[in-house]
């Protein structure tokens, strides 16, 4: 009776075993669901920090009308404190801002010509970032680092992804990943110590000439911002203006 | 007999693959970088062109790159009825060298990221430009030149050449509309 049972259980397990293997043991299947949940674990440490500062070296590419592909140095900083404070300097050849928001109010200023403008906003930085967007048309570089790990529907699922190797970012030694999806490609260095990116290269797919965004962030964890970092205070020289509403700006 | 119908099945192939719908090429986010992480479709789809690296801004496209919400771009010196809105910057304030080409960006300045400005800085001069009458609500990406600034309720404007005009920000880069006198 038990040698019965038993032969039951193997007959009728047996095939189902055959059938649920082949798909758990394809290497491109593994590799795939390795990089993603090496990416999930980046995105959840992420989400775990309360503040840091990212320097980020960036070349940005841009394709012309007769193929001609140009490179753009600009450097961008973030400092952070959650859930509701960000500082954000834009500084390339051409153009230099600095975004603030603390929790109250968001604040863009032109340094160079002491022009500023202001709007009452509040929430989190990831709900900052969507009114800026939706509301301003305003986009913040890299916004992945405060979206990863979070439920965003502008995030692309991954149709592809592949842990490509080791490599050695200045003090850092990373894992190099590969991911796909509509429109766009990306590869992400993430620190074997820290388990934070490195090193993040966005390439445009939606163009055929592929323009590239590379840049390298270089972190400071726990940097202790004062409450002025995020808070601008004008001097007599700075010039207040208008920010001009999205649908305002499209319309005319 | 064969070959005909071998004809037949190519010429269908041929066939289907042309019907085959070509993804549309304006629906794309072309000539950028993209700076984030997103998806191609958004919501409100803000997609971009690549633009020209040699053609004058005169017969430049309005392709920046979101063409959507920069719907002046390439309209600088535009003509209308004679009048003309002069956006005569000094362009040896921002520049040295010769300007012809517009490639001597070798000083930093606050003009956006938009390089091709030099070309856009030549002074639309035209024969209306003594009694220059600008469009009330004209948008220039260009702070003008000969400014005067005044701050009318809180809100900064500029008395260019017998020209108001308002600075806003749009997005993070500035825009000079021109405006009725705030006083």
């Amino acid at each position: 009776m038990r040698y019965f049972v038993l032969g039951t259980v193997l007959a009728l397990g047996s095939p189902v075993a055959a059938q649920d293997s082949p798909p758990q043991e394809d290497p491109a299947a593994i590799s795939k669901s390795l990089a993603i949940d090496a990416l999930d674990r980046m995105a959840a440490h992420l989400r775990s920090l309360d503040s840091f500062e990212v320097n980020a070296e960036v070349v940005a590419e841009e394709v012309f009308t007769n193929g001609e592909k140009l490179q753009f140095l600009n450097h961008v900083r973030y400092v952070v404190d959650r859930p509701g404070k960000l500082y954000v300097s834009l500084r390339s050849d051409r153009k230099y801002r600095r975004v603030y928001f603390d929790g109250q109010n968001l604040t863009i200023t032109a340094p160079t010509t002491g022009y500023y403008t202001s709007t009452p906003m509040t929430g989190t930085i990831r709900e900052l970032l969507d009114q800026a967007s939706d509301k301003y048309g305003i986009e913040i570089p890299l916004d992945n680092l405060f979206r990863w790990g979070t439920e965003d529907a502008d995030m692309p699922v991954p149709s592809d992804a592949l842990l490509i190797g080791f490599s050695q970012i200045d003090d850092h030694p990373t894992d190099h990943y590969f991911f796909r999806a509509e429109g766009v490609d990306w590869q992400v260095w993430i620190g074997r110590e820290d388990n934070l990116p490195h090193r993040l290269v966005i390439t445009n797919t939606e163009d055929e000439a592929q323009p590239v965004y590379a840049a390298n962030l270089d972190w400071t964890l726990a940097p202790e911002p004062s409450a002025s970092q995020f808070t601008f205070l004008p001097t007599e020289n700075d010039k207040f203006v208008q920010l001009r509403p999205e649908q305002v700006a499209a319309a005319q | 007999m064969k070959h005909r119908i071998l004809t037949a099945l190519i010429a269908g192939l041929v066939g289907t693959s042309l019907a085959l719908p070509v993804a549309p090429l304006a629906a794309a986010d072309r000539g950028r970088a993209k700076q984030s992480i997103k998806k191609p479709n958004r919501a409100q789809p803000r997609q971009a062109e690549r633009r020209n690296l040699k053609q004058r801004p005169r017969n430049r496209p309005s392709a920046g790159r979101n063409p959507d919400r920069r719907p002046d771009r390439g309209n600088n010196n535009r003509v209308v009825a004679g009048n003309t809105v002069v956006v005569n910057r000094n362009v040896d304030r921002n520049y040295h060298g010769s300007h012809d080409r517009g490639y001597h960006h070798d000083r930093w300045d606050d003009d956006d990221d938009n390089f091709f400005e030099v070309l856009g800085k030549t002074a639309a001069i035209t024969a209306g430009v003594a009694g220059t009458a600008a469009l009330l609500g004209e948008i220039f990406e260009d702070e003008p030149d000969d400014c005067q600034q005044s701050v009318s309720h809180g809100t900064t404007y500029l008395y260019c050449n017998g020209v108001w005009y308002q600075p806003t920000m749009a997005g993070t880069n500035m825009q000079y509309v021109v405006v009725a006198d705030p006083n």
